[in-house]
């Protein structure tokens, strides 16, 4: 497999071979374009000339006359050195000394001898109708000097050649910026993924700045989605967390929590200190027949209400957990079961006042114990809880809605 | 049986039906004659005639250029031509194998078109023409519709000539139809108020009076027909559009 920059060099080394052959082949067609239409532009300039004399010629067939038109013409067109025009075997020379070189040839005749160039063809009988055939009645020769030719044939050549080069060096320009963009962008986004491979990606979150740097909207779209993914896996995180040790129903606390963190690390922190700590143990009175007679959901609507209730009345350090069905469990640390009970009556009031539609107060009863009163050793909260328990039986069968603390 | 007899009969009559392989040659690279050659091909195809290139029962000749090509062979094969100013030069009606088509219509006929057309009385042509071409042009221009005023090297020597004439004929004389030399004289009839004709129709463009309009079609039709047949007419009229 390529790496990126391999990749770039190679196709950077296409685009200079491209370019290099674009170049040449420009070149090699610009200058034959030239030379072709430099060789048009003399043929032209020629035929117009010999029309022209020939016209001189028919009208008023004067020696004097067309020299003097073939003079004219040669001041007048700096490439042209001179010409000759031969009609009815009568030859007409500018300068003179053509006369030594011309000569008819068949057809028309572009020849190129040292630094002049001979363009001769047929001059034919100009008849006003087609019908009549035309006749070879003499011939022309213009005589060029070529270094006008070369000069406008290097000229034309130079400026195709600047215009090439320019358009080459934008065009790579233009290319190699937008590589570079890419290599910038690209390697921006293996920083970018390398930075979050060596974090733990869950817990920290990429920066905003991090991802509005990238300069192609591809790549940032990529970076910001990697972005997104990533804070979603952050949120799922924390939801997966909140569902291990929360109960969904009424936010508390769940047995996990107090399996893992209460029993884990509190009861160790507990019996090194020694602190006084009281539990108390709640459950709703006649849940069943809630349950039975309003439903299940009349009953879930209670069971998170009371839980709620629990929550807001609590202070922060006290901590609140569903521990059965309807069974809430709270620790009170560095508290007395008197102090605890004030808590608990607090939540009793205010669970009485709500209206479930059920045609009667919703209460509890209570199992309420403490360190150092009811047991004498630090960290056995599981005699805490059996006595709690003990307790809340006894308020149940004492007519229930009720704290029991001894 | 039947079926196989009416088989041989039409593969008998696929084969007759080549009348003749005729070779075409068209010496005049100009658009009138490759019009014309167009036409005549198809014709032949239509009329079952094969065209072929060597080896041909009918030559057809298209330019004056082939013509002389022809005679020079000296062959015996029929020969049918056109595109041939004037085919009295080269004897042409005397010849047993040639049979033609004038391009351009006999000066007698122009001229009484160009009567008709115009809606004009009779009266004597006048007609320059170059030294060159006087034994030719007295053979198209009798002499009881057409007085010949020949010129050496322009036609401008015939100017004062002219002016005792109402019709002037542009014969087809290669000096008289050099452009200057056309020009000129239209110029000066349109100055003298001469009416100014002529039977080559491509002369229409230079403001002559009345011209006569070749019909090709009509034209490709005679040549073929010379093709198939023989005439007692050697040379046959040109054939031109009614107007």
């Amino acid at each position: 497999m390529k790496s990126f920059k391999s990749l770039l060099i190679f196709q950077f080394s296409v685009l200079i071979l491209g370019m290099f052959l674009f170049l040449l082949f420009s070149t090699f067609f610009t200058y034959k374009l030239a030379s072709d239409y430099e060789k048009k532009h003399v043929e032209e300039i020629s035929s117009i000339l010999a029309e022209n004399i020939n016209l001189i010629a028919e009208i008023y067939p004067n020696k004097y006359l067309i020299e003097e038109s073939m003079k004219k013409a040669v001041d007048e067109i700096p490439a042209l050195e001179g010409s000759c025009f031969l009609l009815n075997e009568k030859v007409y020379c500018y300068p003179s000394n053509l006369k030594k070189e011309f000569k008819c040839t068949s057809g028309e005749r572009f020849l190129q001898e040292g630094d002049k160039i001979f363009i001769s063809f047929p001059i034919y009988e100009e008849y006003a109708s087609q019908f009549l055939e035309r006749k070879e009645e003499g011939c022309f020769l213009a005589v060029f000097n070529s270094y006008y030719i070369d000069q406008f044939r290097n000229y034309w050549f130079l400026n195709a050649l600047l215009i090439s080069l320019s358009f080459v060096i934008l065009g790579a320009v233009v290319i190699i910026s937008i590589w570079l963009d890419i290599k910038f962008d690209f390697n921006k986004l293996k920083e970018f993924i390398d930075k979050l491979k060596k974090t733990d990606a869950v817990l920290v979150k990429p920066e905003k700045n991090d991802v509005y740097s990238f300069k192609v909207k591809e790549f940032r779209d990529v970076a910001t989605l990697v972005s997104e993914l990533i804070e979603q896996i952050s949120r799922l995180n924390d939801y997966i967390k909140q569902l291990a040790v929360k109960d969904p129903l009424t936010g508390l606390f769940n047995r996990n929590y107090f399996n893992l963190v209460i029993k884990g690390n509190y009861l160790s922190l507990w019996k090194r200190k020694a602190f006084p700590m009281s539990i108390a143990l709640l459950d709703i009175d006649n849940f069943k027949s809630i349950n039975d007679i309003y439903g299940h959901a009349k009953g879930d609507e209670v069971l998170r209400r009371f839980g709620s209730i629990v929550k807001e009345t609590l202070r922060g350090s006290d901590i609140p957990i569903r521990y059965g069905g309807e069974e809430i469990l709270i620790i009170f640390p560095s508290s007395k079961k008197e102090e605890a009970v004030e808590a608990v009556e607090r939540i009793r009031s205010k669970l009485v006042k709500e209206d479930f539609g059920i045609g009667r107060p919703v209460t509890f009863s209570s199992g309420l114990s403490d360190f150092p009163s009811d047991v004498k050793v630090p960290g056995d909260i599981d005699k805490l809880i059996e006595l709690a328990d003990e307790r809340l039986y006894r308020a149940k069968r004492e007519g229930k809605n009720r704290d029991v603390l001894f | 049986m039947v079926r196989v007899a009416i088989f041989l009969l039409i593969f008998l009559m696929d084969i007759s039906s080549y009348a003749a392989e005729v070779c075409i040659v068209n010496s005049y690279p100009i658009p009138p004659a490759k019009k014309l050659e167009k036409k005549i091909r198809k014709l032949l195809w239509e009329h079952h005639h094969k065209i072929v290139k060597e080896d041909c029962s009918v030559k057809i000749l298209i330019g004056t250029p082939a013509v002389v090509k022809e005679l020079k062979t000296g062959s015996e094969t029929k020969n049918v031509y056109t595109f041939v100013l004037f085919p009295e030069k080269f004897l042409l009606q005397k010849r047993k194998n040639f049979y033609g088509v004038r391009i351009f219509p006999l000066p007698i006929r122009t001229y009484k078109r160009f009567l008709k057309s115009l809606l004009l009385e009779k009266r004597k042509v006048a007609v320059p023409v170059s030294r060159r071409m006087l034994s030719i042009a007295r053979i198209y221009l009798p002499p009881k519709y057409f007085k010949i005023i020949p010129f050496r090297n322009s036609p401008v020597e015939t100017f004062r000539k002219l002016l005792r004439y109402k019709y002037v004929y542009v014969f087809p004389d290669p000096k008289l139809l050099k452009l200057i030399n056309l020009v000129t004289l239209v110029n000066f009839c349109k100055d003298n108020n001469l009416l100014i004709f002529s039977g080559l129709p491509d002369l229409k463009k230079f403001g002559l009076d009345y011209v006569d309009n070749i019909d090709y079609d009509l034209l490709a039709k005679e040549i073929v027909f010379l093709v198939e047949q023989s005439s007692k007419k050697r040379i046959l009229p040109c054939p031109c559009k009614k107007r």
